[in-house]
Formats: C-alpha cells, structure tokens, sequence
C-alpha cells in the first residue's frame, strides 16, 4: 500500500515538472500569481486615486469658502461663485466616485455625498423641524442633490433662491441647512483623504492575492459596482427602463442644475480611466499581461472599445437628461444599450480572467 | 452459482454483527448534527436565508412547501437539533431521528438556492437512521429499557452506511474524471491562489504545480478512498489520509460541516473491536452474551428489495447526466443529487426582461426587488431557477401591472471554469411560457469553448 501510494506521488511530481503551454505560460497559473500587482497598486493609487481625491479635496475646500462667502452676504454674484464650485466639485465628485471602498467605504462617502433622486419632502421637513443627521447612508436628503435643489431650486431665477435665503419664510433653516450639507461633505472627505495619505495607500498596495478582500478584488468589485450604478440610475431609472418604458425625468441626477448628463459623462469617463490606470500601469495591462482574450480578441480592447462606444452615445443625447429621456428617447436607449452591453465585459469576464470573486454578492452560508 | 451468491447475500446483509459501529456513528452524527443547527443559528443564518428572501425557489414537486416566518424557522431549527440530541443520546431514538429527518428536510425544501451535496448526504443518513436500529445499545433508552438491549444487529444495517459513504466518494472521484479538472487544474488553479497569504503553508498556494497535485490526488483519493478504508491491511493509513484531506478542505474552502461530516462517518469502516476499544473509555461494556437484532422471517424479502432498490438508486442518478447532451458542468441538467462536489467555478450574469405582449411595451426587471444578491448569483447560473423566477415574474407583472401572459425573457451570460463568457440562454425565448420539465432544455446555448 506504501508502495502504492509512493508511486503515485512520484509519477505526479514527473508529470508535473513540464505542465507549461506552447506559449510557455505554466497551464496551471491562470491567475497569473507572477504579475508584479504591487506595481499595479502603486500605479493606481499614485496616478489615480490619490490625485483624484486631492483634487476633490481642494474642491469641497473651495465650495466650503464660497458657502461660508455666500452666507455671509447672499446676493446674486455669490450664488453665482458658489454655483460654480458647486458644479465642479460635483463633476469632480463624479471621478472620485468610483473608489468606493476602504476609508470611503467606512464612512459611506458615496452614500452620504450622492444618493439621489433626492428625497425633497425629507429636506423640507429637516429644515422645518431644524434638526437633521447625514450618518444613516439609505437617506436621501443630502450630500450633493440637496445642494442642487437649494442652490437652484429654491427658486426660478437667481434672485428668487437669493431671495429663498433671505427674505423667505424658511431662510434661517435653509441657510443652515446649507452649511450642514457643505460640512458634512467636507468632513468625509477630509477623513478619507487623510487615511489614504496616512497609511491606507500602504496597506493597499501591499495587499496582494486573489481572495475577497485583497486590493485586485477591492478594485474589480468597486469599479463594477460603480459602473452598475450608472448604468442603472443615472440614464436607465430616467429612461424608464425599469418601468415599462415609461419615462421619469424627475429622477435624474441633476434635475435643478440639469448638470445630469455632464456628471453621467464624468462618471463613465472615470470609469474607464479607473480600468485604464490612467496613461500608466493599469487592470487593462494585467489583462494584456495575462493574455485574456475573449472570441479571439484581447479582452481589454473589448472593454475599452465598448466604453468608447458608450461614451458616443452619451455624447449624442441632446441637451438635458430630463427632457432628453421624452424627447430624444431613441439616442437615450441607444446609449443605455452600449452602456448595458459592457456588463457582461465587467462582472462576468474580468474577474473570471482576474480569478477574483464578485464579493458584494457573499455567500451566505456554507458551500460545497 | 446461485447458492453463492445467497451465501454472499447472506453474509453482507443478514449475518449478525456487532452494533459497535453503528453506536459510535449514532453518536457522532447525533453531536455534529446538533451542533450544526445550533451554530446555523448563531450565524444568523435562519434570518438571511428565510428572513430577507421575498421569493424562494423550490424543488421540482415540492413547489408547495410554505416558508415559515423567521421565528417559526427558529423553532424548525431548534427542533432540529433538539431531534439531534435525541440521536446522540439515544433517548426516545425514534423520534429523534423523525424529528431531525423531517426538520432538516423541511429546511432544504425551503429554498433551492441552499442545495448541497452535503446537505443531501445528512439527509440520506438521517433518513437511514429512522430504520436503522442504533439505539439498541450504550443509550438512555437501553438504560430505560433494559430489554431493549441488542449486541448484534444484521450486517446491513452498518453495510448500509458504507455503501452510502463508498457511493459519495467514488462518484465525486467519477465527477473528477473530465479534462477541466485533469487537464487544467480547475477550478483548483482559482481557489488555491486565495490562499496565498497564509502564514508558513501560503507561499506553496502560489505555486503553479500545486492545482495539478491537488487536483490529481483529488480525483485519485475519491475514487479508491473506500477501497482502501474496506481493506484491513491499508485501513489505517487510508483513515489518516481522510483525516488529512478533510481537514486540509476543510481549512482552504467555506466548507462548513462537511469534513467533520466525512471524517467521523468513515469510522464504520472500523470493525466493532476497534469501536468497543474506544467507547469502553465512555463505559461501553463489551458483550460476552449475544443479543441479536432480529428481523421477522416475513420481511427479510422486503428489506433484501428495499435495498437493491435504494442501490440501484443511489448508484444510477449520478449517471442521468449522459441522458442530456452537452457538459452537466455547462447546462446543469442532471447536475444535483450526483456528489458533483467542488468542481465548478460559475461566474455569471442575468438580466431579465418583461414584455407585454398586448402593447410591445417592454421592461428590465431589476431583480435585487425580489432576490437576494445570493440567491440572483444562483439564479444566473441555473436553467431551471431561471424557469421559476420567469414564472414568478409573469404572476407579479400580471398583479402589480395587470399584464396578461408576459413574456418573459433573459439575457444571461456565463464564464464556466476560468473560461471567458459566452452566452447562456436563447434570449428569444419566453421562459414564462417553457415547461419545467426533466426533458433537455434546447434553449440552453452549447458551451463553446473547449
């Protein structure tokens, strides 16, 4: 029996020393367990991430003075300024957005800055009882769609939301309100960036593997449930995609500012640059690395392509997401359709090829 | 010929043996059992699966199997470890084993979603133990029942176990025996990796050869494992090797009871010596006097049909695979009740689509309304989910939207063992209106890449 059995470990180990393909890849390192993923993270962290949320940070730092500006002396000029932080912290928001995990994770800054459509009748009881609180994530009476509706929709004209904060019935409790919003954006974001700068960028990069958890995983896992989000709520609940076809403007991203569909364009821009790592080392060169390849074709083209194709059709919609969806509905379908089209690319492909598990679908109990 | 074969009949079903072995496996089983509904339990377990559910899928037949409210499924499975209990302790024997046998059952027809190989092989034991006369000694209901007491029962009985364990080893080796396991050491070569950062035995997860070790001694250990626990001279170290094996899978997947399962049921290879040597420790007295179990002259036919029926059973479902073209991996027909364990990593992704068919209006269904991210995980995955959660979709859109006979369609995509995707379902196809037959499923795309 000894006998046996050291046989069978003998002719295995023989057989075994020579698994290698025509290509010389080891047939048995699909997962590629060479690759240098600690060039890959620091790639990603130094060139995307961290960059991307330090600018985010001087943005939010600015809508905080052009707030504080604005309360100071509310007149038209200071709206004006502040609507123009507004407008690019938001879009910034949008490329930030994606990195949802880690520090972000921990104090729901997606959640907290950017749940929409916004809850209007929750805002408005906030700040007629003049007390609130951003710490639940399932609310929507925050973050960046409050200050879209109380920086726009407090009235038609400028003078009119001037107006809504001075001389309005409600002014002290909006003003207020204002100033939470704006805080309470700032102080998420200051904590996330101040852990990414003081010991998360280490830990994510050497954080290496395949198992739940590990940074490749982190990145697959946000960067799909980024993209599923916009997919879903920023063109395809609008688009009534989900019901029946029947339209709802209302719920777009943006419906005050009818800044939708430029943030719509940011978040897919993000999107793409998260899996490209920008113009340096990124989950599309661990693709190319691994030589992944789908119907004969390198399957990080694939993806880039159809986010070019996605990006197209984006472009193509005409002037606002919430008139657009009624009026231009074809090129809004279209453009869901593309978008739709790279699911597949995304949650099925890559971390199949990548050999990481789609963690935010957790298996509950034991397996087998 | 024919009076040898009786006497083999004879020898492997009727001859008396010692129970020892079946006590040992009474006990054990009975603890494992408890302990695992206990700790299904403390996990949270009950309220994630039969709590946040709004829509279960269910076994073909049992599609009328009501889910209790969470503190009903609580009772369920206190029940169920109460029953346990009575198994371990052999108190009220009978009942225990019903008790546990129908709640754990009733827990497994909940939800399709939950299935397990191991799941089904602690229903098949538990079922066994209803019949099986385990109590008969070293048991509250011997120290009741004093006449109770057997020191023999017939061989059957233990035979019976074996024969059980032999077929779930030897058909999860069978299930082994294709190229993706043997050729490209999957999905061992996407499992092991995770395990790289382990302390001391990590760095050996990263290696390349390590899948194909695995997977080949893998493949080798299922199919001759009984083997080698039958035979005396290699008994031993062949028990070591199941001691190791499972608990080396035990440490490396989310296996849950399975290897403690394994290891402690494969103890009836033991002959009852070797059983009295260790439960004399617990104050198990060995029998000088012979008490046989016996079995009425009437029913021996019954018991020999019985079991050349549960046999017969046993070993031909596996095979209903080859009655379906196509991969079983791939198509999942014949999939289930087959110890196909460990050999699959599916990756998929399903979107559905309603369409009325009075107005074209047409509509994606956003499943996480109605499905767990686990159970929609599963559902991309399985044909015959898919028919049910069609069905379910038609009823919903006919009460909510007043949608009459919707058709119901899906675009699903699947990657099956490290393979890129490829498309899953014909997305023609109006699945509402698709019978959930045992019938090969057309509608099923072929899995393309080799």
């Amino acid at each position: 029996m000894r006998t046996v059995l050291f046989a069978f470990a003998l002719f295995l180990c023989a057989g075994l020393t020579s698994c290698a393909d025509e290509n010389g890849d080891a047939v048995g390192d699909p997962c590629a367990n060479d690759y240098d993923q600690e060039m890959l993270f620091t790639s990603v962290a130094d060139n995307i991430i961290l960059p991307q949320y330090r600018n985010f940070r001087t943005d939010v730092d600015a809508l905080g003075n052009s707030t504080n500006a604005f309360l100071a002396a509310p007149s038209t000029a200071t709206l004006d300024a502040l609507r123009q932080q507004f407008s690019s912290a938001w879009l910034q928001w949008q490329r930030v957005a994606p990195f949802e995990f880690g520090p972000a994770e921990s104090v729901f800054l997606a959640n907290s800055l950017n749940n929409f459509p916004l809850d209007q009748q929750a805002l408005e009881d906030n700040v007629a009882a003049g007390s609130w609180s951003f710490d639940n994530p399932s609310t929507f009476d925050k973050g960046f769609p409050a200050l879209d509706y109380l920086l726009y929709g407090l009235g038609d004209t400028p003078e009119a939301v001037v107006a809504a904060f001075t001389t309005g019935a409600q002014a002290t409790g909006y003003q207020a309100y204002l100033d939470a919003v704006v805080s309470d954006i700032q102080t998420r974001t200051t904590q996330v960036v101040d852990e990414w700068e003081n010991g998360y960028r280490t830990s994510f990069i050497s954080n290496t593997g395949t198992a739940a958890g590990t940074s490749l995983s982190l990145i697959i896992n946000s960067l799909n449930l980024h993209y599923e989000n916009l997919r879903r709520d920023k063109i395809g609940i609008p688009a009534g995609v989900l019901t029946l076809g029947f339209t709802n403007p209302d719920k777009v991203e943006a419906p005050h500012s009818r800044l939708s569909l430029d943030l719509a364009k940011a978040g897919l821009e993000s999107s793409l640059n998260y899996f490209q790592g920008g113009n340096s080392e990124g989950i599309d060169d661990l693709l190319n690395y691994m030589d992944a390849e789908k119907d004969g074709q390198s399957l990080a083209d694939l993806i880039r392509d159809q986010y070019a194709l996605a990006q197209t059709q984006l472009n193509d919609i005409d002037g606002d997401l919430q008139v657009a969806v009624d009026q231009d509905s074809d090129d809004v379908q279209t453009a869901y359709t593309e978008l739709q089209r790279q699911i597949v690319n995304l949650k099925t492909d890559l971390p199949s090829m990548l050999c990481v598990a789609i963690t935010y679908v957790d298996n509950p109990s034991d397996s087998d | 010929m024919r009076e040898r074969l009786n006497h083999i009949g004879q020898q492997l079903v009727m001859r008396p043996k010692r129970i020892a072995p079946l006590v040992t496996f009474r006990i054990l089983f009975g603890a494992l059992m408890a302990f695992g509904a206990i700790r299904f339990m403390l996990q949270g377990w009950v309220e994630k699966l039969y709590g946040e559910p709004v829509f279960f899928f269910k076994y073909p037949g049992f599609q009328w199997v009501p889910v209790l409210d969470t503190p009903g499924m609580y009772a369920v499975y206190m029940a169920m470890a109460i029953g346990a209990l009575l198994i371990m302790l052999g108190l009220w024997y009978r009942v225990g084993a019903v008790l546990f046998f129908l709640t754990f059952t009733y827990a497994e027809l909940t939800d399709l979603t939950n299935y397990l190989n191991h799941y089904y092989l602690v229903m098949l034991l538990s079922l066994w133990l209803i019949f099986l006369p385990a109590h008969r000694r070293f048991s509250l209901d011997v120290w009741r029942k004093p006449q109770w007491k057997k020191t023999h029962v017939p061989a059957w009985c233990i035979h019976m176990l074996m024969a059980q364990l032999a077929i779930v080893y030897f058909y999860a080796g069978v299930a082994k025996l294709q190229p993706d396991w043997l050729l490209r050491a999957m999905p061992l070569a996407v499992w092991l990796p995770e395990h790289a950062n382990l302390p001391v035995l990590g760095r050996l997860f990263a290696l390349p050869d390590l899948p194909f070790l695995f997977s080949w001694f893998g493949a080798f250990y299922d199919l001759t494992i009984p083997f080698w626990l039958l035979w005396r001279p290699s008994r031993p170290l062949a028990y070591a090797a199941v001691v190791v094996f499972h608990a080396l899978t035990g440490i490396l997947f989310n296996i849950g009871l399975f290897p403690l399962i394994m290891i402690s049921s494969t103890l009836i290879f033991f002959p009852a010596r070797s059983h009295e040597r260790w439960l004399r420790n617990l104050g198990y007295a060995a029998g000088e006097y012979k008490h046989v179990y016996q079995i009425p002259a009437s029913a021996k036919k019954a018991i020999y049909t019985f079991l050349g029926l549960y046999l017969a059973v046993q070993l031909l479902l596996p095979l209903r695979h080859w009655l379906y073209p196509g991969s079983v991996l791939w198509t999942e027909e014949g999939y289930r009740f087959s110890w196909r364990v460990m050999v699959v990593e599916k990756n998929g992704h399903a979107t559905f689509y309603v369409e009325d068919p009075a107005t074209g209006r047409r509509s994606e269904v956003d499943h996480q309304v109605y499905l767990t991210d686990f159970q929609a995980k599963q559902l991309a995955i399985q044909p015959d989910f898919m028919l049910q959660f069609a069905r379910f979709l038609r009823r919903e859109y006919q009460r909510q939207h007043n949608i009459t006979n919707a058709r119901i369609t899906v675009d699903s995509y699947v990657s099956l063992n490290g393979r890129p995707s490829q498309r899953f379902i014909d997305p023609d196809i109006d699945l509402a209106s698709s019978k959930n037959t045992w019938r090969h499923r057309d509608w099923i795309h072929p899995l393309t890449q080799p």
